[in-house]
């Protein structure tokens, strides 16, 4: 590999490209920062303004960061007439791509605690486009369970030996539970390759809610063969199946935004892209080789697995000479939003925790690329911009309330003997504001004003421009209500970080309204902090006042907006009526997405038949199978199990907690034991019970 | 966790003990020649799908009960979830063998 990387082809058009936007960002952020110092009416001299200034600074330069990188997705996209970057993979080897041969790849899909029947949806409709295109033999799919909960991996088992059956695909779908599941999501897939990764080139990594066309997947595969520098080539995964008005927005907003913010990171991350966890392939060997994950080894926050990994492996997979490519120009890779901002933020906790144990790698880590280090700290200050802003707002109160209060010193610095007015220049205020702005909402523009000029083909997905643009505004008007709530939630999730409040490792929500009780409580301190703020600010100064009206009217109404977006009925209503409009809900759908949406809901067992435990226990096929998939128990473990048959046979099925019982089915002669005992059990004992109600259950109307 | 700790959620569906059984008004004798003769028929229809009953030979106890027993007897077919093991390791990530850190550093 060394010889390979003697050369880096794109060094040189990287450090252009980078330094043309560094330029750009620090200039605007300079002058910024100097709109900031005259509307200060001390200029910057006292502490607080200085410390107004301190926080305004990073918040600035993200914000300009971001435009710019927008503006760069614009420009690559006009440049290239919509092409995609003439340095991508796809660009260089699109021609030579159909004729590339493909290798055995794995696409590997782990879960844990996830909606049974929506994940095996998703990969249902992912195999038969593979299936379609005739390269079905190139592929074995493996789901990687480490759900605990019987009632849910018992689904997931039948779910997955339905799918095997209606599609003639035993010994192509694999299904595997980790007993012990350590490291979580790390550990899941480490420990699929530990046992099964020699087998394959690359692998795919879906999500549980992701879904990817045949033509996505196989291009992966040709991309990987025609450059064997590349350790990952990641997709840009659009999002689909969005019910609720909230998961519609975020939906409408990756649509229509997402492609000039892709291009711009993708242009200018060329081959040091990050990797996003999902929707990507790895080649396998170098990933085995240089990617595994130690535990964390410092204190606090930095101890123990790391959560956010796949920047890591990104970056790691980098450093050992292989490249990370962000490839935007395939398309037909998707998943899912979460329903609610509530659903959001619960994810996001968990983010913020994982992107803020980076710092750790920033500045520890050897032999990382510069690129990494900056997309660390670019995933860092996502979060971080929360607290920083929350701490703007404050200090800007503070400096406010001493005005309020008279308390003005004409000497603020006490080794001067000259007085030091303070000046208010509302017109730079203003021209502050304005570039503010325009600096947030130009790139939103950009992409409307790109859609509508340029890409008539893609704005049919859109609906009429009309609804687009009522789409549009609706979607800024709520994108500024959101925030202020976000950052709230983010800077507690940041705070909660830094004193490590443990994590919780959970499955998903990904189809639940929010209850008025559950948004109630989650937004009380919010509500409660906004009424105080702004009785503060209007008892202090009504200008001010009425500068603090969007972001305490953003967080009173956090609690019925979040409700109000949950709800799958306000999101049927927009649908109907045209607004946020997306491909995948149009005619323009990809072909997988059709497929996903007509698979008929898999009928697992019947609706009246009793929990999942008791059912494989007692149904004739599913004990068999039960049986069939049991591990072969030796020595200590095969007495517990023998005993734990035992006990169940003589005290029934409820005797023993669900998740300590469901240990029997590891025992495939406790389990053939206990069936036959239960069908053959008088009226009056506990499984003759069991049966009787079974019965009833199943045949009563 | 003990058999205390186990909230009702945590365990498989409670039989109800008043409503377990089948309420029979016949005499014993043929309620129980019903009971066997329901329980094999339901264990043929999750089965098969298909249950049969023979009027004048089915209510015989003995006879369900054989039935069901061969039933019961069936073998387990072959099934597996993950293909045969082909070992090797995820090694940890070092920082020593970084050719291209220099090269990257843009």
């Amino acid at each position: 590999m060394k010889n390979l990387l003697t050369q880096d082809p794109f060094r040189s058009v990287a450090l252009i490209r980078r330094w043309i936007f560094t330029a750009f960002v620090l200039l605007q952020t300079a002058f910024g920062v100097w709109g900031m110092i005259l509307v200060l009416p001390y200029h910057g001299s006292t502490p607080i303004e200085k410390a107004i200034l301190i926080t305004f600074v990073p918040l600035y330069a993200f914000v300009a960061a971001g435009s710019w990188m927008a503006l760069f997705g614009f420009y690559i996209r006009r440049r290239y007439k919509g092409r995609g970057d003439a340095k991508s993979l796809l660009a260089r080897f699109s021609a030579q791509l159909p004729t590339v041969p493909l290798v055995k790849t794995a696409v590997a899909l782990p879960i844990y605690h996830e909606d049974v029947e929506r994940v095996f949806r998703g990969l249902r409709a992912s195999i038969e486009s593979i299936k379609a295109l005739g390269h079905l033999d190139s592929f074995e799919f493996f789901v990687l369970s480490d759900s605990r909960d019987p009632e849910i991996w018992l689904e997931e088992r039948a779910a997955w030996l339905a799918l095997c059956d209606e599609l003639d695909l035993h010994g192509v779908v694999h299904y595997r539970r980790r007993r012990v599941n350590l490291r979580a999501k790390t550990g899941n897939v480490s420990d699929f390759l530990r046992r099964w990764g020699r087998k394959f080139k690359y692998f795919i990594v879906f999500d549980a809610d992701s879904v990817m066309s045949g033509d996505a997947v196989v291009s992966l595969v040709r991309l990987m063969e025609c450059e064997p520098k590349a350790g990952m080539i990641q997709t840009v995964p659009r999002l689909f199946n969005a019910r609720s008005a909230f998961a519609r927005m975020q939906q409408f907003v990756t649509h229509l935004y997402g492609p000039l913010f892709s291009e711009g990171l993708a242009a200018l991350q060329l081959n040091e892209a990050v990797f996003w966890g999902h929707n990507a392939i790895i080649r396998t060997q170098a990933f085995m080789a240089h990617c595994g994950l130690k535990s964390m080894r410092g204190f606090g926050l930095w101890r123990g697995t790391v959560l956010s990994h796949d920047f890591v492996e990104a970056s790691f997979i980098r450093r050992a000479g292989y490249d990370v490519w962000l490839e935007t120009g395939i398309e037909g890779s998707f998943e899912e939003s979460p329903p609610s901002l509530d659903d959001e933020l619960i994810r996001d906790k968990r983010w913020s925790k994982g992107n803020l144990q980076h710092i750790s790698f920033i500045g520890f880590e050897k032999g990382l690329a510069t690129a990494h280090r900056m997309a660390f700290m670019n995933g860092i200050f996502a979060y971080l911009a929360s607290p920083v802003w929350f701490l703007f707002l404050l200090f800007s109160t503070i400096e406010v309330a001493q005005f309020a209060a008279g308390d003005i010193n004409y000497f603020p610095d006490a080794h001067s003997l000259y007085p030091n007015w303070p000046q208010w220049h509302p017109q730079w205020a203003i021209v502050l504001v304005t570039s503010t702005l325009v600096t947030l909402f130009l790139p939103k523009l950009l992409a409307l004003f790109e859609l509508i000029v340029f890409d008539r083909k893609r704005l049919q997905g859109f609906g009429s421009v009309p609804r687009l643009l009522q789409g549009f505004l609706l979607e800024n008007l709520f994108s500024i209500l959101l925030a202020p709530i976000r950052m709230l939630a983010h800077s507690a999730y940041v705070v909660q970080a830094i004193f490590n409040v443990t994590v919780r490792w959970a499955g998903q929500n990904r189809s639940s309204e929010i209850g008025w009780l559950q948004a109630v409580i989650r937004h009380a301190p919010g509500m409660i902090l906004a009424v105080l703020w702004s009785g503060i600010a209007l008892s202090l100064n009504a200008n001010f006042f009425y500068w603090t009206i969007p972001i305490s009217l953003s967080l009173l109404l956090a609690a019925p907006i979040t409700v109000w977006l949950s709800r799958f009925s306000l999101g049927d209503r927009w649908r109907t009526q045209g607004i946020w409009c997306t491909p995948p809900e149009r005619a323009l759908a990809d072909p997988v997405l059709v497929d996903f949406a007509n698979i008929p809901d898999a009928r697992l067992k019947p609706a009246k038949a009793p929990d999942w435990l008791s059912w494989t226990l007692l149904n004739p096929v599913e004990a068999r199978i039960a049986a069939a998939l049991a591990t072969h128990r030796q020595g200590a473990a095969k007495r517990a199990s023998t005993a734990l048959g035992d006990l169940l046979l003589v005290q029934g099925i409820q005797a023993v907690p669900k998740r300590q019982a469901a240990r029997v089915l590891d025992d495939a002669e406790a389990i053939l034991r206990l069936h036959q005992h239960a069908w053959m059990a008088p009226p009056d004992d506990p499984w003759g019970r069991q049966v009787d109600q079974l019965t009833r259950a199943i045949c009563s109307k | 966790m003990t058999l205390n700790d186990a909230r009702p959620s945590d365990r498989a569906t409670q039989a109800d003990a008043a409503a377990s059984s089948t309420v029979c008004q016949y005499p014993e004798v043929i309620c129980a020649q019903l009971r066997w003769l329901q329980r094999r028929v339901f264990y043929q229809f999750l089965q098969t799908g298909c249950p049969t009953i023979d009027l004048e030979a089915d209510l015989d106890i003995l006879r369900n009960q054989a039935d069901l027993t061969q039933r019961l007897a069936l073998s387990v077919p072959p099934l597996t979830t993950m293909p045969p093991l082909l070992r090797g390791s995820v090694r940890h990530a070092v920082a020593v063998d970084s050719p291209n850190a220099q090269d990257t550093n843009a």
